[in-house]
């Protein structure tokens, strides 16, 4: 991933949307400085609600923003609920360990977070097995929330689930969104899903942001081809229009194409494309693309 | 025998199917039947696409498999070109796994890694006594070709891992392809994948329908991608057929309370989509083990009406041109 650019206001929501590969989950796991040691390495600066979040060592990172300030629902984090401990146990533990409560007050404020997503009280006792998907992605927004963070990263948070109980999830996030005036940056590479959420749209190609608007622009009349591309690709349901695949394949990030990544796909591509990396064209709806250039 | 929709020049007849499993809570304890698929009628004429749609656990893998009876039926029949199979021995049955292919979800689970391509797709041939050394090499090739995995002398030595998986899905496609099969049971073949890589594999298996007229069960979750794939489309429910009919007239109308709620849960890209609560069921699909009296759909049915929908169970009604529904207060 490289060069990224986004801000977000208080109770926005940021859409991610983009092929697998492109460096969704990355973008994701760097602005909680989650990369593997080995091979990250951070660049730029990451600022949080007019603080620096990049000057802050480790341990001032891990105790004052990582779930205090900005938690996420990894994909597929369903699944990785330990077997062997109550999942109230587990929502609760960063309230002991962060906030060092006792064990009443966090069992008091675990059962008010599965209320507020939606699980009986109760649920707090109960073992992962012993729940259906639905209601373990449930108590995973919950454990996402139990700190009262203002933003949450939503990493593909129903990737693994029915059509229906992912409708359900979209209503409860929805609903989350409007009562605790969340802030969400919501991954996925499902379009129609991302629409559900997003008051912003980001779409991404390999490791690149080339298309950054409001839903109201990007949905209907997208700017960057690529973005034009990939929302002709989606099926849909409402009406008759057909879906149009995209030739080619996405670039290896290893060696990734000279110029604009997207050139060798592109279906406008003209010699600038080729050797020079497009910057960022327009005033809302930004997209980095030379077609754009002296007004497009 | 009746069969909703009509059974002319059918290839496959599913006549009132059965699957139940027997399951033990405990040891010794006395089996409980899970009602995976409960009578199902259903034909698939040659060369058309009958997409079955239903969340999972409502049957719709399980009535794919027992239609080519990779899984024993318990009940009903099964007629493939108009002959009973439903108790034909195995060893007789060859010829069946050769007009009958499957195209299976993971395209990661479903090609062995330590074959290569040429190998994967070699196998059938063999197993099917095709051809000499070179007549098969030559129809390998030529299978690589029709899913577009170009050149294929050096595909054919590829291993899965070097392959994306699109491209996996490709040589899953061209397996199922190679002993020109006349169906195609196809379960779920494109949820794992991309949606940019989605679109060029339904392209794909449209175009081989087309070319070669073979007829296809597209097993889904997805009805944006039944529409653009099928003709017709089936909707399951706990095991039942809940809706049955052309795919236009289906999406445009649909009648069952359960279809219209899997339409609603299906977003478009718009950007008022955010604006608006989904008119999503509540509750989970029912336990298949003791499946709701009557209507299976009425604990979440939202007109669901006392007295009749927990009480009777609805039968299939033609309430438009080849289209049927399950449902005491469809109009």
């Amino acid at each position: 991933m490289d060069g990224i650019s986004f801000d977000l206001e208080r109770g926005q929501t940021l859409a991610i949307v983009g092929e697998s590969g492109c460096g969704k989950t990355s973008t994701a796991s760097a602005i909680l400085r989650m990369l593997p040691r080995n091979v990250a390495k951070y660049e730029g600066r990451v600022e949080f609600d007019g603080k620096d979040l990049m000057t802050l060592n480790n341990e001032d990172f891990r105790t004052q923003v990582r779930w205090r300030a900005v938690s996420i629902v990894f994909q597929g984090a369903m699944n990785a609920l330990s077997p062997m401990i109550p999942v109230g146990r587990q929502v609760a533990e960063p309230l002991m360990l962060h906030l060092d409560m006792d064990k009443e007050e966090a069992r008091a404020k675990t059962e008010e977070a599965m209320e507020s997503v939606g699980l009986p009280r109760y649920t707090v006792d109960r073992y992962a097995h012993e729940l259906s998907g639905g209601m373990k992605q449930r108590v995973v927004i919950a454990m996402a929330l139990v700190m009262r963070p203002s933003l949450v990263i939503l990493d593909e948070p129903t990737s693994a689930l029915d059509v229906m109980t992912q409708a359900n999830i979209m209503n409860l996030l929805k609903q989350l969104k409007e009562e605790q005036g969340l802030s969400y940056i919501f991954i996925t590479h499902d379009l129609g899903l991302s629409s559900e959420l997003a008051d912003w749209v980001g779409i991404m190609y390999a490791g690149q942001l080339v298309e950054v608007g409001p839903a109201e622009t990007v949905f209907p009349k997208p700017t960057h081809p690529y973005t034009q591309k990939l929302l002709s690709s989606v099926p849909r349901l409402k009406s008759e229009e057909k879906p149009d695949s995209i030739p080619g394949t996405p670039p290896d990030l290893t060696s990734p194409p000279k110029g604009c990544r997207f050139h060798p796909r592109c279906p406008f591509v003209f010699e600038k494309c080729k050797s020079f990396e497009p910057p960022f064209f327009g005033q809302t709806d930004r997209s980095a693309c030379w077609l754009l250039e002296a007004g497009g | 025998m009746y069969i909703p929709g009509g059974a002319e020049d059918a290839v496959l007849i599913l006549d009132r199917l059965e699957t139940h499993f027997k399951v033990r809570t405990k040891p010794f304890a006395r089996p409980l039947s899970v009602h995976a698929v409960d009578d199902v009628s259903l034909a698939i004429r040659k060369g058309e696409t009958v997409a079955v749609v239903g969340e999972s656990g409502s049957g719709k893998t399980t009535l794919g498999r027992t239609a080519v009876r990779l899984i024993e039926p318990t009940g009903g029949r099964v007629l493939y070109d108009g002959q009973d199979i439903t108790h034909t021995k195995m060893k007789n049955l060859m010829w069946l796994r050769r007009k009958t292919q499957i195209v299976p979800q993971d395209p990661y689970a479903s090609v062995n890694p330590a074959f290569t391509v040429f190998k994967i797709l070699e196998e059938p041939l063999i197993v099917h006594h095709e051809g000499t050394t070179e007549e098969r090499e030559d129809r390998v090739h030529k299978a690589l070709e029709s899913v577009k995995l170009i050149p294929p002398d050096i595909f054919e030595r590829k291993f899965a891992h070097m392959l994306s998986g699109g491209q996996r899905q490709r040589v899953a496609v061209a397996r199922a392809m190679i002993l020109d099969p006349e169906l195609i049971i196809a379960d779920e073949p494109v949820s794992m994948l991309d949606a940019s890589v989605r679109v060029s594999i339904l392209d794909l298996l449209r175009q081989i329908q087309t070319d070669r007229r073979v007829a296809f069960l597209y097993i889904t979750h997805d009805l944006a991608t039944a529409r653009h794939f099928a003709n017709r489309i089936a909707v399951m429910y706990a095991g039942k057929l809940a809706e049955l009919g052309p795919v236009g007239s289906v999406l445009a109308e649909p009648l069952h309370p359960y279809t219209q709620a899997l339409m609603a849960a299906i977003p478009d890209p718009d950007p008022e989509n955010r604006f608006r609560k989904i008119a999503a069921l509540p509750g989970e699909p029912p336990s298949l083990v003791s499946p709701p009296s009557g209507c299976r759909f009425h604990p979440r049915c939202p007109i669901a009406r006392q007295g009749l929908c927990e009480v009777e169970v609805p039968a299939l009604r033609e309430l438009r041109p080849g289209h049927f529904v399950a449902c005491h207060l469809a109009v």
